[in-house]
């Protein structure tokens, strides 16, 4: 202790010229002494600026330099500030008395409006803390992470929320959609990942908006300033199998360009109805409730690509984009998809028709599909310097899809093949634009219009060998029949939107919003036979054949309060709508004009960091589409007549939803709870009247009651390197429905619980096993009574180093108790990997299928007929493949 | 008489300006610490803090707020450099304390911390906020850490203090400077003064809802809850 004292005198002898003197005092009023007053002192020369705070008698002492002038300041707060100019040798004390400010300060502020600036909420991992060095893509690095999740398609899930768009150095890659980067880009070109929650690039109206919005912002290594990488792999399997899927992706500060191409017979697809929707807007676009009219109308696209069960396929998938910088805050960016697929189907049912006495149908359909479909997509993003910022966006989608099928239906009473030749021709324009402004902070404005417009062509061929529909067609002439369909539907919509945001307080907002939207729509419908000789046989005497007409309009204007009261927000809102119609069609014309107001009520409550409860109620209105109002007859199948009513116009319900979510880093828990209680009053039910196995239904005039409930768990716990995982769900549902002229009360039950296991060791084999089992109890005028059960264990076996095994085992169980009828399904495959540290190749071998299982089953009940569904799948393939790193 | 007069208004002047109340509203700001153009940091519109002080002691806290419908909040950087809880300072009885919520298990704790730790270098460059005139001081703290890899980290503070509004004070942990601090960052983050007023009446309450700990003792409850967890967590 003395010897660093010693030191320092040293130190301080030999480097500093001058020596230390004190400056002390006492600081006062002519009443009192004067506590905490500050002392500055200022040297003419360059020394430091010495200071000190008095103490609270007053009293004060200041270190300075015996050869520095200094200019001392002393001030405190209601006295004048006092100067003297000071320069000693020696210590000195003195006596300082302020006398009192007889000005007071006055109140400033900063008169601005300040910039948007739009920050996110973000979770940002640095990958290389988190890999393991067997990663190949960006998927393999996210199941690392801690707290985001994978499945095997490529969902990513961060602390049980969705991820819904990925993007590239803030821009989408490609559609957005999780899965197609996540597959695609390579592992070892990411240096962070950003979560970004509650993503919303922006909104404007009420139903555009989704605080639920997750996103991914992939930062790459900054290695260079621009760079490219990619792979192809490439391979192929006995039966001539094969598979090329080069992946290239070039970066650089102002243009990115990226190019996927997929060319298999395995039946693996890089294009799927999720991307679909999403390319159709996702999430994002489900411009209100009047998505019936307009977006994806469960169109026929939708409808093949969502069947992913077939015995042959052939895929060509090509897709680019490209992202360009053009001038300062603009950007361009555009994408292309172009798919042409071909593929065989078969499909056995086993259809028991309640309602027709337990009639029983077998019906097979061997098919061959061949779709071709071309998805653009164009955005120019404009953002001004503070308060401006523009987007357009522009899309066009055009498909055309030709499924052809042999099927063969047995009844006790008949039997009879029919080949069908269904195509359908589509093509989409919709362009988006968008703006928002903040004017101060108080008012903040957005607007945005939707224009889209839609030409839907399908035809439909069937060829019969005996008489179909019991006569209720008018077919002459000698069997086999050729009974042709054409329909059409050619719809536009614009969509008008004002939102005006205004924070009268922090924590208490008003939001007006001011809306139209004007559809129109014209869908025709003929049905006809073309005789031996060629002459034509229309069906339209006997009330086939539509030509409607309907225009739609919904002006609305709205309100909404939200405030904020501690950990509470709540949100109250009314819109008004006033909807007009008219429908003209073949023999009759009607208007109607209604008007609704429409309440909702959210309601969010943080109970602590951790736990969260909200809860909302919504009351919303649909109005039918032009398919529900066609006033003549339609075929919908060989089997089976459809009629719209002119005189339905809109269902009303009501939406409750009830949430909550724990979740504790510290314990490695996490839970959540959700219900949802939906009703209609008066729900649209089709009044149907069925023989044998044909039926004619039609939305009937009377209005029936409909209820629907659901309650999902779930809990998941981490403890070291396990995961342990177990959920419930339950639901119900009950409606009434007129079959046959009499009201059948339907009952849906559906009850299921899972469990996993999962391990998460860095370097060794992992095992992933997940149980569920699901049982579904139906009650009409029978009951009807479903068993599931799955069991799925997914191994990850590293070895040898450079090696890597993957077992991937499904075991499905399943139990008809109606029809007394079990069923065993296995679905395994396997992989083996090799790649060599530091080699571009890598070398795989996989079987899939490897017990060659034909088919997937499944089962359905209607109301009318209970189904079971066998669905012919591809058979056992063995695959070797490189792949080969650029 | 006249004198007598003078006086007394002499001395209710004294008393109402000594007594004056200071309220200061802050935004958050960002830049980051690399970028080393003279570019103004982005201000986090709706992050606001609010200082209320007198002569002797001062309390800092969050503004409470809500964001627009379909706006990005900014709530996760609350704490970003410092700002989430209450930060609480008295010159007489010597206390500065921050009254927080513990990371791990939620419970409020009112962390003591030495009101004088910081040692201010005053420099001659000023600027004028808010158009009042202020001068810079920059000074370097240590702090541990358990999460970077270095267990010691350097940083260096930046303030900017306003010698005409003479009291201490400023947000979070800064202060001691001779006069009221406008502006100040350390690394990226920074708190800009937005809006200066006095208003005649202030309730500065001393925080007391939490556990009492002392910093130090904080430090190391946070670290072993950190290990725990890490431990837990790492994959074998």
């Amino acid at each position: 202790m003395i010897k660093k004292t010693l030191l320092g005198i040293v130190l301080s002898i030999s480097f500093t010229s001058s020596a230390q003197i004190a400056l002390s005092g006492k600081i006062s009023s002519s009443i009192d002494n004067i506590p905490f007053a500050n002392i500055i002192a200022d040297p003419q020369g360059n020394n430091p600026i010495a200071f000190t705070i008095a103490d609270e008698q007053g009293n004060f002492k200041l270190k300075l330099k015996d050869d520095e002038t200094y200019n001392i300041t002393i001030t405190s707060l209601g006295y004048k500030p006092y100067n003297f100019e000071f320069s000693s040798s020696i210590s000195e004390t003195i006596n300082i008395e302020l006398s009192p400010s007889t000005e007071l300060l006055e109140s400033v502020e900063i008169n601005y409006t300040p910039p948007i600036v739009i920050q996110k909420d973000s979770i940002i991992y640095d990958v290389d803390k988190f890999i393991r060095g067997d990663e190949r893509k960006l998927r393999d690095v996210l199941k690392n992470l801690p707290g985001v999740e994978v499945d095997r398609v490529g969902n990513v899930t961060v602390q049980g929320k969705k991820v819904n768009r990925v993007m590239v150095e803030n821009k989408d890659f490609f559609t957005g959609d999780s899965k197609l980067a996540v597959n695609n880009i390579p592992s070892d070109v990411v240096d962070k990942i950003e979560v970004l929650d509650n993503f919303n690039e922006l909104s404007y109206m009420k139903d555009l908006e989704d605080t639920d919005e997750l996103a991914l912002n992939i930062k790459l290594k900054k290695n260079k300033e621009k760079f490219s990488f990619g792979d192809i792999e490439m391979g192929g399997g006995v039966q001539k199998r094969y598979v090329i899927h080069p992946t290239l992706y070039y970066y650089s500060p102002k243009t990115s360009l990226s190019f996927i191409g997929d060319w298999n017979n395995i039946g693996s697809k890089s294009f799927t109805l999720q991307d679909y929707i999403d390319f159709e807007g996702g999430k994002n676009l489900m411009i209100s409730d009047h998505k019936g009219y307009f977006a994806i109308q469960k169109d026929d696209f939708s409808k093949y690509l969502s069947n992913t069960n077939y015995y042959n396929n052939q895929t060509n998938f090509v897709a680019a984009s490209v992202d360009q910088y053009i001038a300062p805050k603009t950007d361009l960016s555009a994408y292309s998809i172009f798919s042409s697929d071909k593929s065989q189907t078969k499909i056995e049912q086993y259809n028991d028709y309640i309602s027709s006495n337990g009639l029983i149908e077998e019906r097979t359909t061997n098919g061959h599909l061949n779709s071709t479909f071309s998805l653009n997509k164009i955005k120019l993003k404009h953002t001004s310097k503070n308060q401006n910022d523009f987007r357009f966006n522009s899309f066009i989608k055009y498909s055309n899809l030709n499924f052809s099928s042999d099927l063969l239906t047995q009844t006790i009473n008949e039997t009879n093949k029919i080949q069908t030749t269904h195509t359908s021709k589509n093509l989409t324009f919709k362009q988006i634009g968008s703006w928002h402004r903040q004017f101060s902070k108080q008012h903040t404005a957005s607007s945005n219009f939707v224009y889209n417009i839609q030409n839907l062509k399908p035809t439909n061929h069937w060829l019969t060998e005996f008489e179909i529909l019991n006569g209720l067609i008018p077919t002459e002439g000698p069997l086999p029949y050729n009974i042709y369909q054409n329909k059409s539907t050619l719809a536009s919509e614009l969509n008008l939107g004002y939102k005006h945001y205004w924070a009268i307080k922090p924590r208490q907002h008003i939001y007006f919003t001011l809306g139209n939207i004007l559809s129109r729509s014209n869908y025709k419908t003929e049905e006809y036979q073309v005789l031996d000789n060629g002459e034509i046989n229309s069906f339209n005497s006997t009330g086939f054949g539509n030509d409607a007409y309907l225009q739609f309009n919904d002006f609305f204007a709205g309100i909404e309060y939200k405030v904020k009261l501690s950990n509470l927000v709540l949100k109250f809102g009314a819109f008004k709508h006033y909807y007009s119609r008219n429908l003209t069609q073949t023999n009759s014309s009607r208007s109607t004009n209604k008007s609704n107001l429409l309440p909702q009520i959210d309601i969010n409550w943080e109970l602590s960091n951790r736990k969260k409860a909200t809860f909302s109620y919504e009351m919303k209105n649909r109005f039918t589409s032009i398919y529900q109002l066609a006033n003549r007859f339609t075929l919908t199948n060989f089997n089976s007549i459809y009629k719209g009513n002119e005189l339905i116009d809109n269902e009303i319900y009501h939406i409750y939803n009830l949430r909550f979510r724990s979740m504790s880093i510290a314990k490695n828990l996490f839970y959540f709870f959700n219900s949802t209680y939906r009703k209609k009053p008066n729900s649209i039910k089709n009044n149907v009247i069925i023989q044998d196995i044909n039926y004619f239904y039609s939305p009937s005039n009377n209005r029936f009651e409909e209820q629907y409930f659901t309650n999902t768990a779930s809990l998941k716990k981490r403890i070291e390197s396990y995961s342990f995982g177990a959920g419930v769900n339950h639901s119900f549902v009950k409606y009434q429905m007129p079959i046959n002229q009499e009201i059948i009360t339907n009952n849906n039950q559906n009850l299921g619980w899972n469990f996993s296991i999962k391990t998460q060791f860095k370097k060794a084999t992992n095992l992933d096993i997940k149980y569920n089992s699901n049982s579904s109890l139906y009650t009409a005028n029978s009951n009807v009574d479903f068993n599931n059960r799955n069991l799925n264990v997914f191994l990850n076996y590293d070895f040898l180093n450079s090696f890597i095994l993957k077992v991937d085992y499904n075991l499905t169980k399943f139990k008809n108790k109606t029809f007394n009828y079990s069923n065993t399904f296995n679905l395994t495959n396997i992989l083996l990997e090799h790649q060599k540290e530091d080699s571009a190749w890598i070398f795989t071998a996989q079987v899939k299928n490897i017990f060659n299982t034909e088919y997937n089953e499944t089962n359905t009940f209607s109301g009318i007929v209970v189904s079971d569904r066998k669905s012919y799948i591809m058979p056992r393939m063995i695959l070797i493949q490189a792949s080969y790193k650029l | 008489m006249k004198k007598t007069i003078g006086l007394i208004t002499a001395l209710l002047l004294t008393q109402i300006t000594v007594s004056q109340n200071i309220k200061v509203i802050y935004n958050k700001a960002y830049k980051n610490y690399k970028d080393t153009t003279s570019s103004e940091p982005r201000i986090f519109k709706d992050l606001e803090y609010k200082l209320i002080a007198n002569s002797f002691e001062s309390h800092f806290e969050y503004i409470e707020n809500m964001s627009l419908d379909g706006q990005m909040s900014n709530e996760s950087y609350i704490g970003k450099g410092g700002g989430k809880g209450i930060y609480y300072k008295n010159l007489n009885e010597n206390l500065k304390i921050h009254e927080t919520t513990h990371p791990f298990t939620d419970e409020v704790i009112d962390v003591y911390m030495d009101p004088n730790n910081v040692h201010w270098e005053l420099q001659k460059e000023s600027k004028y906020i808010l158009g009042i005139l202020c001068y810079k001081a920059v000074a370097t703290k240590q702090r541990t850490s358990f999460i970077q890899k270095k267990r010691t980290v350097t940083n260096k503070l930046t303030a900017w203090y306003a010698p005409s509004i003479p009291i201490p004070f400023g947000p979070t942990t800064y202060d001691n400077l001779p006069g009221l601090i406008l502006e100040a960052h350390t690394s990226s983050y920074y708190y800009i003064a937005s809006k200066i007023s006095y208003p005649k009446t202030a309730k500065i309450k001393k925080p007391s809802k939490g556990r009492s700990m002392l910093l130090e003792d904080y430090n190391n409850e946070l670290k072993d809850a950190y290990l725990k967890l890490k431990k837990q967590n790492s994959t074998n």
